[in-house]
């Protein structure tokens, strides 16, 4: 031990403090813009402001997220509040175990949806997309209470009770297994969309399908999940974490010979809904084009929720003068409350 | 400025540090001021005029005060006391005091009366309980007057304990104005001590935060999962605060400055006023010396010493925050101090046969804590019918799975390090690895999480 009689000094401690603290210090200081007004000094806008700017500036930030989100990863199997992994790498949302907050009543918002379209002879079609934990059950063994085990059914059966078509799209989902929903993202693959949109066939045989849109693939691309801002180790991505997925884009052309640019355009569908529907990559409304043959008013909205743009629609005025013939409602099933159906 | 974060580690500190151990001894006060303003001021320039103002009043009243006497000496002496607790009143409880005759209004159909919110400058009561000291402990003679008011400003916003104490009192820290020994010695102790504190804060009260919030968030908890916050918060609330103290006194060791010690194994405690002895000792000493004693303390026969303990605890929940759980936590922890002392707890750790005097005593200071931390005492209600089982016995998946195991194994080793244990020899690793790796696990945390706030920052 007397090799280490160093470790003993009273300037060692300093020292290595001194150096860390410095290096970072120094770097930060000089980065982090310094500029502000005297008004904001006073509040105090400028110091929290300059606090933001100096903290992004320090030069180990990054490693030092990374190196804790992995380190947890590895050691717990954890990820960061908001999202779950479970041991086979699947990554899912924790919404989809929890109650929603500040839900609206779905039972009573499906009733008055219905109702004001039915006003404007407009049918509406409730499309539910299931949890990805519900469908892809065999991949996790994260705990869920009886109301949410019992939620779709619930929710399938209300919209039965008020005279709606009722779409089960669990059993399409399940038919493709791994393929239905992306390993590290919220929503379902661009095969789940397509599944579920040619679901929509069988629910609506009054529909035309005289279809002239085509759907092929367009491209492949990486996939950054969206369940990965949970899971990110950055640098240490090569050794831990979640693997990069490759997804399939789609696109969708209306093969019409005699298209008229100036003719009118009868587009008897829109699409209202989440991200699920909004997300270009995930390509539902094109899906929907080929499996319905009509063209489609894609309405949907990312990180608003289902309730939000439908309730835009009833309100706006252009809406009342269009004349669409179905209104598909695309609402995932995690903001449903189950105590809508007590 | 929090202690915890990086424009403090990384920015503030090491450029004072570095400052004041070059400035020449006689012009190190005026650089202790300087920076503490600069440290207050970061979080708004415009409430450091109210600590500056009340400091500043403060050692002028005192000075006043002992230039006269009788009478004149008294009036001196309620003027600032009283103007200390007005501003504190005007600050802290102007709203609480409006919103609840507000309410009584409505009730007595009078109609609703106006209610004003005022933002709180921090560490405002610290500051107050200070201010009150000097001016009393200068003009009952117990300590010679600050020798300036440089000298004066500088302990009054000594940064290392400005925002949340412990709180000094002039008598104890007077001498260490005029000498002090700034040794390398003494810098080394305190860095260690400083990065002690900041893990305490960091790895531990930061990791099991989370869960405690969950917890207390639940409408109608089940005996688990209340009981389960109840425990995490009693840990949260001293690596907390215990954590902060440490940062403070390693702080000040850093500056050459010895501050009194605030924590002592305080979940050691066997009885209710043995926890008193250990926790946020700077705070109980105060109340002992400026409410109890004054009241009467023990000197009155046996009701009027209950009553005084009941009164100061009360005194002392009133102080931590203008909310009625915080009078019901006072009288809490004043009720069961009287009860103990009926029962002959005086010079004694405990009342209780030893078996059960350490499980009971944590018990009701889980039971104080739980109402401490709710928000109403609705909330705490709710929490206390789940801890009685009324609300179930299992822990609901919900709950489970937001558990993190971060969250418990933190939480186990925090319980580890404060319960009562046999003495064993743990590895002797030389101190600067073990506070090397303290210090890096520390700065990980800080960065990977963003929001860190102190507990007791509210106070």
């Amino acid at each position: 031990m007397k090799h280490f009689h160093f470790l003993s000094k009273d300037w060692l401690l300093p020292s290595i403090s001194a150096l860390i603290v410095a290096t970072s210090g120094i770097a930060a200081l000089q980065s982090a813009n310094a500029r502000g007004s005297a008004a904001d000094l006073f509040s105090g806008t400028y110091q929290r402001a300059y606090e933001d700017r100096f903290e992004q500036a320090l030069p180990f930030r990054r490693t030092a997220q990374d190196a804790w989100a992995a380190a947890r990863m590895v050691l717990f199997g954890e990820v960061s509040l908001g999202a779950l992994m479970s041991d086979s790498g699947w990554l899912f949302t924790l919404e989809e175990f929890v109650t929603p907050l500040n839900a609206p009543d779905f039972v009573r918002e499906l009733q008055e949806t219905k109702i004001a379209l039915a006003e404007h002879g407009i049918r509406l079609i409730p499309v539910i997309v299931p949890d990805k934990a519900r469908i892809m059950h065999a991949e996790h063994s994260f705990p869920r209470t009886e109301a949410l085990d019992a939620r779709y059914d619930n929710a399938l059966q209300a919209i039965a009770q008020l005279g709606l078509p009722s779409i089960d799209t669990r059993a399409a989902l399940e038919r493709l297994g791994h393929e239905a929903y992306f390993r590290t993202d919220t929503h379902w693959t661009p095969e789940g969309a397509a599944a579920v949109a040619n679901q929509l066939t069988e629910a609506l045989p009054d529909v035309a399908i005289a279809s002239t849109f085509e759907t092929q693939i367009s491209a492949h691309q990486a996939l950054e999940g969206d369940l990965m801002a949970f899971a990110q180790t950055g640098a240490f991505a090569q050794w831990v974490g979640p693997k990069t997925e490759v997804q399939t884009l789609f696109e969708t052309h209306n093969s019409a010979e005699s298209l008229d640019l100036f003719a009118d355009v009868d587009i008897p569908i829109v699409l209202v809904g989440t991200s699920f529907s909004a997300r270009t990559d995930l390509h539902f409304d094109g899906f929907l084009k080929s499996a319905l043959g009509f063209d489609v008013i894609n309405l949907a909205t990312e990180g608003e929720g289902p309730f939000a743009p439908m309730r835009r629609l009833l309100s706006d005025a252009a809406f009342e003068k269009s004349s669409p013939q179905f209104v598909i409602w695309e609402i995932p099933e995690r903001y449903i409350d189950p105590r809508s159906f007590q | 400025m929090l202690f915890s974060s990086p424009i403090f580690l990384f920015g503030f500190l090491p450029t004072f540090l570095a400052l004041y151990h070059l400035t020449p001894t006689r012009w190190r006060s005026l650089v202790i001021l300087l920076g503490s303003c600069v440290f207050y001021g970061w979080w708004k320039l415009s409430y450091l005029f109210v600590v500056l103002g009340m400091a500043l009043f403060s050692y002028l009243t005192a000075r006043c005060a002992l230039r006269q006497i009788g009478p004149a000496r008294r009036r001196w002496i309620t003027l600032g006391v009283v103007t200390n607790l007005l501003l504190l009143g005007h600050f802290k409880y102007t709203f609480f005091v409006t919103s609840n005759l507000s309410l009584g209004a409505a009730a007595f159909g009078i109609g609703s009366l106006p209610t004003w919110q005022i933002l709180l400058p921090i560490g405002i009561s610290f500051l107050t309980f200070q201010c009150i000291s000097y001016i009393l402990d200068v003009t009952r003679e117990d300590v010679p007057e600050a020798a300036n008011a440089i000298d004066f400003l500088a302990f009054m916003t000594l940064f290392p304990q400005l925002i949340a104490g412990p709180i000094l009192r002039y008598k104890d820290i007077a001498d260490q104005f005029k000498s002090r020994a700034s040794t390398l010695a003494n810098f080394n102790k305190g860095l260690q001590r400083f990065i002690v504190g900041l893990a305490m804060k960091l790895v531990v009260a930061d990791s099991v935060a989370p869960l405690v919030d969950r917890s207390f968030a639940l409408s109608n908890p089940t005996l688990p999962e209340a009981w389960l916050g109840a425990v995490a918060y009693s840990i949260q609330l001293f690596f907390d605060f215990a954590g902060y103290s440490a940062m403070a006194v390693g702080l000040g060791l850093m500056m050459g400055f010895k501050f009194v010690e605030n924590f002592r194994k305080p979940y050691h405690a066997r009885s209710i006023t043995e926890f008193w002895q250990r926790w946020h000792i700077s705070l109980s000493n105060w109340l002992r010396d400026y409410v109890y004693v004054p009241l009467g303390g023990n000197r009155s026969g046996n009701l009027k010493t209950y009553r005084n303990l009941i009164l100061t605890m009360l005194v002392g929940g009133i102080w931590h925050g203008a909310n009625w759980t915080f009078v019901v936590w006072g009288l809490w922890h004043g009720g069961l101090m009287a009860i103990e002392r009926a029962f002959g707890i005086k010079g004694k750790r405990q009342v209780l046969p030893t078996a059960i005097a350490w499980p009971v005593t944590m018990v009701l200071v889980l039971i104080g804590w739980v109402i401490f931390r709710a928000a109403s005492i609705s909330e705490a209600i709710a929490i206390y019918a789940g801890m009685l089982g009324l609300n179930g016995l299992e822990i609901r998946p919900e709950f489970l799975v937001q558990i993190q195991t971060t969250e418990l194994l933190f939480l186990a080793l925090g319980l580890a390090v404060v319960v009562p244990k046999p003495d064993f020899a743990l590895p002797q690793f030389a101190p600067v690895v073990y506070h090397a790796f303290l210090l890096a696990v520390s700065i990980t945390l800080m960065q990977a999480r963003s929001d860190s706030p102190f507990l007791y920052f509210q106070f």
